[in-house]
């Protein structure tokens, strides 16, 4: 009993880890809190339905296809919507991002429909077996998912021009920009990264927890919770954080009863904010010009 | 030239800058002093675009950069320095510099996903340079790989300082490079700022310490209350009677 809850505490906790690095890579750059972010999970997740279910599309080309329309969503969301603000605003900038938010509902809701759809896994086949553990196929390419994408990130954060760039830009914005790193596009390359990682958590979610246009916000919530408990902003911090969301709910449900489960987590979020409110990982905030 | 003319700015009913004339040659020191609320800070915001001017103009070697965006300064040949430090904390020290050569490095972003054999020679020579300028600023070579935000103080000010002659500027904006340095570091520091403008660059340099500008400055701009209120060499400035009332009087009473 007690291995099965961990599997899949880790399960969940490896999507809100993914959910949570879209938080943490957009504040990171652009300083924003990105309540939208839970809605390109959706789109992610309600996308690679409708292809396969209703558009009967090939597994490996939906996949592909949904993500890549997150990462429009994403970039969209940032061109339209909050590339001409004023960027020391962050209430104005974070009203915004709800209001985005309940439009890519109110769109997806539109155009897609409002039915619960429960897609294929990834892979069809018998859950692997470890002793007495079953382990769905779906949880694999989860976890899997998390760690290769984690780690592509990282690399590009560490090797490339590109990430070096979107760093100093975290690090300190104003000396990025006398380097001549366009702060704008610093941005979209966030949100790019934003829509295709949250693009996929929503792709990888959807077989195991269904899809439906109001799945958002709940996915956000608990994206966001993770990205705080680890620690806003540090990209570590949201793979810990995650898996302690994960965990933990996992843990309450499984002993307790599935009903705490929310407050449970939500509760560990409180405590967080109280008494460590940089998180698990975070420093404390960066200074100011 | 560096020429700021005519430049004005107000703050609500502040007036900040009012009628700023400044000229910076190149290969040369140019000084800028003032007391405390003189506007030296907001006139080097206006200059590096971080903010906007109400009126005039600011050229650098003749073309207009007055609405350019900040990003887009150090393409013009203008870098600066912050008073205080703006590090990049995080990053090891010969990384810090290497952000500097960001605006020469040409590769596309898919190249760079792709670490294709140019991006890697593209690397090469930024870390090169860098290196270089380490040396050039005198970074002992036992620094280079530690977290730049764990290093002493004074060797952070000239890891900014390299940082922004990476960038190759026509102009060097230095705010208050001494700030916080003893005695000797500072006139180590004037060494330093006189070699550089020997290789060619124009620096500015906004400063509380009168002894490090009169020192290494061939022109010294004297600002109070928002406005140059007189200009001249080190010794022309230190005998200007409204200077000493303004400015030298108050320290040396």
């Amino acid at each position: 009993m007690f291995q099965q809850v961990v599997i899949s505490g880790i399960t969940v906790g490896a999507i809100y880890a993914l959910i949570a690095i879209g938080f943490t890579i957009v504040f990171s750059t652009v300083r924003v809190v990105n309540f939208a972010h839970g809605e390109f999970v959706m789109v992610g997740g309600l996308l690679y339905a409708w292809l396969t279910i209703v558009q009967q599309i090939p597994l490996a080309l939906a996949i592909p296809l949904a993500i890549a329309a997150c990462v429009v969503v994403a970039w969209l969301s940032y061109e339209l919507c909050l590339a001409g603000m004023n960027k020391d605003n962050h209430i104005a900038q974070v009203m915004v991002t709800l209001g985005l938010g309940v439009t890519i509902k109110g769109l997806a809701q539109v155009f897609i429909g409002k039915d619960t759809q429960f897609p294929p896994s990834f892979s069809s086949g018998s859950p692997l077996m470890l002793g007495s553990m079953s382990i769905s196929q779906q949880s694999i390419w989860i976890v899997g998912s998390l760690a290769v994408l984690l780690g592509l990130l990282w690399a590009v954060m560490q090797k490339t021009r590109i990430g070096k760039g979107m760093r100093a830009v975290a690090i300190n914005h104003y000396a990025a920009v006398l380097m001549g790193i366009s702060p704008k596009r610093a941005a979209i390359i966030a949100f790019v990264f934003a829509g295709l990682i949250g693009g996929a958590a929503g792709a990888l979610l959807s077989p195991v927890a269904s899809a439906h246009y109001d799945n958002g916000m709940f996915l956000g919530i608990k994206g966001f919770a993770a990205a705080i408990l680890g620690g806003l902003g540090h990209p570590i911090g949201a793979l810990v954080g995650g898996l302690i969301l994960g965990l933990v709910e996992s843990l309450t449900a499984g002993y307790l009863s599935s009903a705490y489960k929310d407050a449970v987590s939500l509760v560990l979020l409180l405590a967080i904010l109280l008494f460590r409110p940089q998180g698990l990982l975070g420093r404390a905030l960066p200074n100011k010009l | 030239m560096l020429a700021i003319r005519h430049v004005s700015k107000r703050f609500g009913g502040l007036r900040a800058l009012r009628d700023v004339n400044i000229e910076a040659e190149r290969s040369c020191v140019t000084g800028l002093i003032g007391p405390n609320g003189a506007g030296k800070s907001t006139l080097m915001n206006v200059i590096s675009g971080f903010i906007g001017a109400d009126e005039g103009s600011v050229t650098v070697d003749e073309a207009e950069t007055i609405g350019l965006p900040p990003h887009r300064m150090c393409a013009s040949g203008v870098v600066r320095t912050f008073q205080n430090l703006q590090m990049f904390s995080d990053m090891s020290t010969v990384e810090v510099v290497v952000m500097g050569r960001t605006r020469h490095r040409r590769a596309s972003l898919a190249a760079n996903l792709l670490m294709t054999p140019a991006v890697r020679h593209e690397e090469r020579d930024a870390f090169l340079a860098a290196q270089d300028l380490l040396v050039r600023m005198d970074v002992p070579e036992s620094f280079w790989l530690r977290r730049a935000g764990d290093l002493p103080y004074g060797f952070q000010r000239r890891v900014e300082i390299a940082r922004a002659l990476a960038t190759e500027p026509a102009y060097l904006l230095l705010d208050e490079p001494a700030a916080g340095l003893n005695d000797k570091e500072s006139s180590a520091l004037g060494e330093t700022l006189r070699k550089i403008a020997d290789g060619g660059i124009g620096v500015v340099l906004i400063e509380h310490d009168i002894d490090l500008v009169m020192n290494v400055s061939a022109r010294v701009f004297v600002m109070d209350a928002g406005t140059v209120i007189a200009s001249g060499t080190p010794s022309e400035v230190r005998s200007n009677p409204d200077v000493v009332a303004a400015y030298l009087g108050e320290e040396h009473d």
